[in-house]
C-alpha cells in the first residue's frame, strides 16, 4: 500500500491534519440543536401571578413574559455594543402620527392564543381597555393617563389615541402589562385569570402546584420558530444552597441567583457552568434634601465622594458588579454616564469644611452648629439584597473616615415598605434601595425627581424648577436624538445633586448545566433574559 | 368519657376564636400594609390607597375581624391577597405536606427514641447507656438546618441516594423526614429513660421481681406501662412541633409545607392565609392533645374524665 510506503514523517502529518478536521467537525456535530427534553430551572421564590398585568418580581414575570405572553415588540439589548434595540414580535411595524399623538400598530398575522382564540386588533383593544377599565383589577397600568381610546381599524390594525405626546411610548410595551392574555380566558376566568394563563408564547401552562413548581409544555401552534424542549418545569427553590444542590444531583438544570461564593466550587465540578449578567437594578442610597444634615448639597457631594465603590466591588462583590455613573443603569435606554464617582476623600473633607462642619470635641464625628453630622440608613431585612450587611458596614466605615456617621436600621420587609412610602415631609431618614432604571431613562427621572411627585415617588423632597422643566420636556420629546440629549442634561444636574447615591449594579449569576444550551443572558430583567425558545439540552 | 370529648371538642371554638383574634391584631399592628407590599416600590401613593380600598383594607381593625368571623362561620376563609386563589386551596396542598412529613417523622422517630430510651435505662451507667445518652445528646444539640445540609451533602449530592429537594414521590420524603425524626427520637429517648427509672425504683416493681417475674414480663406489663404517661406527653408536644416547627426543614429542602407559606404570607402581610393558616395549626395542636388525653384513659385504668 501506497500509505505505508511514504515517509514516517508524512504519515504523521496525515494523520495530524485528519485529526485537525475532526477537531473542526466535533464541536459542530456537538452543537447541533436537539429536539426534546424538559428543562428543569430553579428559581428563588414564588409565583404569585400568572397574570401580566399583575405580575411582579422576578418569579412572576420570568415565566410569564416571553414563555406563555407575548407583546406587541420587545427590546433586546446588546452586551457587547450595549444598545438597545426594539423588535417586533406579535406587531410587523409600528408608526406614529405627525403631531405625535397616535400611534398604529400592524399586527401579525395567524397567531392563535392556546385556546384556539384568534390574535388580532380586537384581542389588543380587548388587553388594553382591561388596563384602562382595571377589569378584572390590573396592579399596573403603565396605560392609564397616556392611552384614551383603542380603535380597532382592520382585522389586523390597531390605532392608540393618547392624551398626550409621550416620549417613551413604544417602551411602554417592554413592561408586563402590556403582554397580551387571550381576551376569552379573560372573561372566563375573570380575577382569577392568574391561575389559568393563556397567551400566544411559545409555551403554554400546564400546571401551577402553589409553592412548589409550574409546568409549562411546548406550543405546537406557535407562529414563529418553535422551542426545541418538550417543556419547561419551574420549581421555586428559596434557599441558594438547597438550589446549588438541586443543580449539583441533576434535580435541576439551571439555577439562578448563585451567591458570589460559590462560583468556584461549581465551576470546579466541571459539570456546571457559571454566567453573569449585569441587572439594570442599581443600588443607591435615597438621601433628604429637606432636613440636616443631607439637605445640604455639599454634605451630599461629600457622602458620593466618601465611598470607596471600586474597593468595595472587589472585596465584598468579587469584581461582580459595576460602579454607576448615573441615576440610569448602562443598559437602560438613554444612559449617559455622568459622573465617574471617583473615591476622593479628601475632595469629601474640603466639601464638609466649606459647608462649615468642623470637629470640635474630637470624636472623630464632625458637628455644625453643636449638631452632628449623623443620620440614620433604614434597610430591608438583612439579607434582602445581596451582602447588603457587609455593604453597608463598609460604606459606615468610609464615611467615618471623613467624619460623617450614620446608624444602620435592618427593618422588616413590609414595614420597611411602609416607611419608605411614608413621604420625606414627615420624616429625616435615608434609605438603601435596589431600584430599576427598566428599559428607559425615563422610569428612574421623570417620578422620582419633578416636584410634583413630592409626598409620593420623590422621595428627597428635591425641587428644582430647572429640573421640572427639563422633565416634562424630555417626556414629551419623540425625536430620538433630542430626547437624548434632555436626559443627558438631567442625568448631568442629578450628579450635581446626588439625592439619589448611586453604588453600583450588581451582577446576576446563573449556573447551568453544561447539557444545556441557548440559554439567553440578557441585561433588561424582563425580556430575553427569561425566554427559553432557543434552550435545548443535549 | 364520650361527654368529655364533647365538651373537649366545644372548647375548639373559644380557642380558635382567642387565636384568630390575636394574630388578627398582632399582624394589624405590625408596621406595613397589604396595599403597599402588593402594589410594589414603584406604585404611586393612589394606586395604593385604590387597592386598600378594594381590599377593605381602610375600614377600623375591629369591622374587618368581624367580617372576618362572618365569613369563617359561614365557611369563606376568603381569597389570598397575592394570588386570588381561594385560600382553602392554597393552604390544603401545603397541609398535607406537612402532615405527611410530621406522621413520617414520628413514625421513624418515636419507635426509635422509645427503643433507645429502654436500652439505656435496663443498663444504666453501662456502656450501652452511655453511647444511647450521647446520641441523645448529639440529636438535641444539632440544629435540624445544619443535619440537614449534610444528609443532603452526603445522600444526594455524593451518593445519589436520595433528591434533594421538592415533594415528589416517596424517596422525596426520606431525608427531610430523618432531619426531623432525629430531635423528636432524642427528646423521647431521654424522657423514657427517666421515666423508666423513675419506675424502676417503685415498690410494685420490685414486688413484681421478688415474686420471681421474668425481667421481659416485669418490663412490658408493670415497668413500660407506667413510664408511658410522661413519654407520651412529650411525644404529643413534640408532634406539635413537627407540624409546626419544620420551618427551617423546609427550606433545606424545598419542602412545599404550611410553615413556609405562613412565613412569606406575614412578610407579605396576605391576611387571610396567615388567619387560616395559624388556625388550622391551632385546631391541629388542639386535636393532638385532646388524642393523647384520651389514651391517657387506656394506658393508666385510674385516670378517669368523669
Amino acid at each position: 500500500m501506497k500509505f505505508f510506503q511514504r515517509s514516517k514523517t508524512s504519515q504523521f502529518y496525515t494523520i495530524l491534519l485528519v485529526l485537525f478536521f475532526c477537531l473542526f467537525l466535533l464541536p459542530y456535530s456537538a452543537l447541533a440543536e436537539k429536539q426534546g427534553g424538559i428543562l428543569k430551572y430553579g428559581i428563588p421564590g414564588n409565583t404569585n401571578t400568572l397574570d401580566p398585568p399583575n405580575a411582579r418580581g422576578d418569579a412572576d414575570m420570568r415565566i410569564c413574559t416571553g414563555n406563555i405572553f407575548e407583546s406587541l415588540l420587545t427590546f433586546h439589548y446588546d452586551n457587547k455594543t450595549q444598545k438597545t434595540t426594539l423588535l417586533p414580535v406579535l406587531a410587523k411595524k409600528w408608526e406614529q402620527s405627525p403631531d405625535g399623538k397616535t400611534w398604529t400598530f400592524y399586527l401579525r398575522e395567524g397567531v392563535k392564543f392556546h385556546d384556539g382564540t384568534p390574535f388580532n386588533a380586537e384581542a389588543v383593544k380587548y388587553n388594553i381597555d382591561r388596563t384602562l377599565k382595571d377589569k378584572p383589577r390590573t396592579k399596573f397600568s403603565e396605560f392609564r393617563g397616556i392611552i384614551q381610546r383603542v380603535e380597532i381599524v382592520e382585522d389586523y390594525t390597531v390605532k392608540f389615541h393618547c392624551s398626550k405626546v409621550v416620549g417613551h411610548f413604544l417602551h411602554l410595551f417592554g413592561v408586563a402589562v402590556s403582554h397580551i392574555v387571550s381576551p376569552a380566558s379573560v372573561e372566563k376566568y375573570g380575577s382569577k385569570v392568574g391561575l389559568h394563563p393563556t397567551g400566544t408564547g411559545p409555551f403554554k401552562f400546564v400546571k401551577w402546584v402553589p409553592g412548589e413548581r409550574v409546568e409549562l409544555e411546548k406550543y405546537n401552534d406557535y407562529w414563529g420558530k418553535k422551542a426545541y424542549l418538550d417543556g419547561i418545569v419551574y420549581r421555586f427553590v428559596v434557599d441558594a444552597n438547597a438550589r446549588i444542590n438541586m443543580l449539583l444531583t441533576g434535580e435541576l438544570d439551571v439555577a439562578e441567583n448563585i451567591p458570589l461564593q460559590d462560583f468556584e466550587r461549581l465551576k470546579k465540578t466541571g459539570a456546571v457552568d457559571v454566567r453573569t449578567v449585569k441587572t439594570p437594578e442599581l443600588f443607591r442610597l435615597f438621601l433628604n434634601a429637606r432636613t440636616f444634615p443631607t439637605n445640604d448639597s455639599r454634605v451630599r457631594q461629600a457622602i458620593n465622594s466618601a465611598i470607596d465603590r471600586p474597593g468595595i466591588i472587589s472585596a465584598i462583590f468579587r469584581g461582580h458588579a459595576e460602579i454607576a455613573k448615573s441615576v440610569v443603569a448602562s443598559s437602560s435606554w438613554g444612559y449617559y454616564p455622568a459622573s465617574e464617582n471617583k473615591y476622593n476623600p479628601d475632595k469629601a473633607k474640603k466639601l464638609l469644611k466649606e459647608a462649615g462642619f468642623v470637629d470640635t470635641n474630637k470624636d472623630g464625628i464632625l458637628e455644625k452648629d453643636g449638631k452632628k453630622l449623623s443620620f440614620t440608613i433604614l434597610a430591608p431585612q438583612a439579607g434582602h439584597y445581596p451582602m447588603d450587611q457587609e455593604l453597608l458596614l463598609a460604606i459606615q466605615q468610609n464615611l467615618r473616615e471623613v467624619g460623617i456617621e450614620f446608624t444602620i436600621e435592618f427593618m422588616e420587609m413590609a414595614a420597611w415598605v411602609k416607611r419608605i412610602f411614608l413621604s420625606c415631609e414627615e420624616q429625616d431618614v435615608a434609605f438603601l434601595v435596589g431600584l430599576s432604571s427598566k428599559s428607559h431613562a425615563y422610569y428612574i427621572t421623570y417620578p422620582h425627581f419633578h416636584s410634583k411627585f413630592i409626598g409620593g415617588m420623590n422621595h428627597f423632597c428635591y425641587k428644582n424648577d430647572e429640573m421640572d422643566k427639563l422633565l416634562e420636556a424630555a417626556s414629551i420629546e419623540v425625536n430620538p436624538e433630542k430626547s437624548y440629549e434632555l436626559y443627558k442634561k438631567i442625568q448631568i444636574l442629578l450628579a450635581k445633586e446626588n439625592l439619589m447615591i448611586n453604588l453600583w449594579t450588581m451582577e446576576v449569576a446563573t449556573a447551568f448545566s453544561k447539557k444545556v444550551h441557548g440559554l439567553e443572558f440578557n441585561s433588561l430583567p424582563i425580556h430575553d433574559k427569561f425566554k427559553h425558545r432557543g434552550a435545548w439540552i443535549e | 368519657m364520650i361527654i368529655y370529648i364533647i365538651r373537649r371538642c366545644l372548647m375548639l371554638f373559644p380557642i380558635l376564636i382567642g387565636i384568630t383574634f390575636i394574630s388578627f391584631f398582632i399582624l394589624q399592628l405590625a408596621p406595613g400594609d397589604a396595599a403597599s407590599m402588593m402594589a410594589g416600590l414603584d406604585a404611586t401613593k393612589e394606586s395604593i390607597e385604590a387597592i386598600r380600598i378594594e381590599l377593605g383594607l381602610d375600614r377600623p381593625i375591629i369591622v374587618q375581624y368581624g367580617i372576618f368571623l362572618k365569613n369563617v362561620l359561614t365557611g369563606d376563609l376568603g381569597q389570598s391577597l397575592q394570588t386570588q386563589n381561594d385560600v382553602v386551596a392554597e393552604i390544603m396542598p401545603r397541609f398535607i405536606n406537612t402532615i405527611k412529613l410530621a406522621i413520617a417523622s414520628m413514625v421513624l422517630g418515636f419507635p426509635i427514641g422509645l427503643i433507645m430510651g429502654a436500652m439505656a435505662a435496663l443498663r444504666q451507667n453501662s456502656m450501652v447507656d452511655y453511647v444511647m445518652m450521647g446520641c441523645v445528646l448529639f440529636g438535641i444539640s444539632v440544629p435540624i438546618f445544619w443535619s440537614g445540609l449534610i444528609y443532603v451533602v452526603i445522600f444526594s449530592v455524593y451518593l445519589g441516594w436520595f433528591p434533594s429537594g421538592g415533594a415528589e414521590g416517596f424517596s422525596s420524603i426520606v431525608l427531610p423526614a430523618v432531619t426531623m425524626a432525629g430531635p423528636a427520637a432524642a427528646m423521647t429517648a431521654r424522657m423514657a429513660r427517666s421515666s423508666l427509672l423513675e419506675v424502676f425504683r417503685q415498690d410494685y416493681i420490685k414486688t413484681a421481681r421478688a415474686k420471681g417475674l421474668k425481667e421481659s414480663k416485669v418490663l412490658r406489663s408493670h415497668a413500660l406501662k407506667n413510664a408511658m404517661i410522661p413519654t407520651l406527653t412529650i411525644i404529643g408536644i413534640q408532634f406539635g412541633y413537627l407540624l409546626g416547627g419544620a420551618v427551617l426543614v423546609e427550606t433545606v429542602f424545598t419542602w412545599p409545607g404550611l410553615g413556609r407559606l405562613i412565613i412569606e404570607s406575614i412578610s407579605a402581610r396576605d391576611y387571610p392565609v396567615v388567619q387560616a393558616g395559624v388556625m388550622l395549626f391551632a385546631f391541629c395542636f388542639v386535636l393532638v392533645n385532646l388524642t393523647v388525653d384520651i389514651l391517657y384513659v387506656y394506658l393508666d385504668p385510674r385516670i378517669t374524665y368523669e
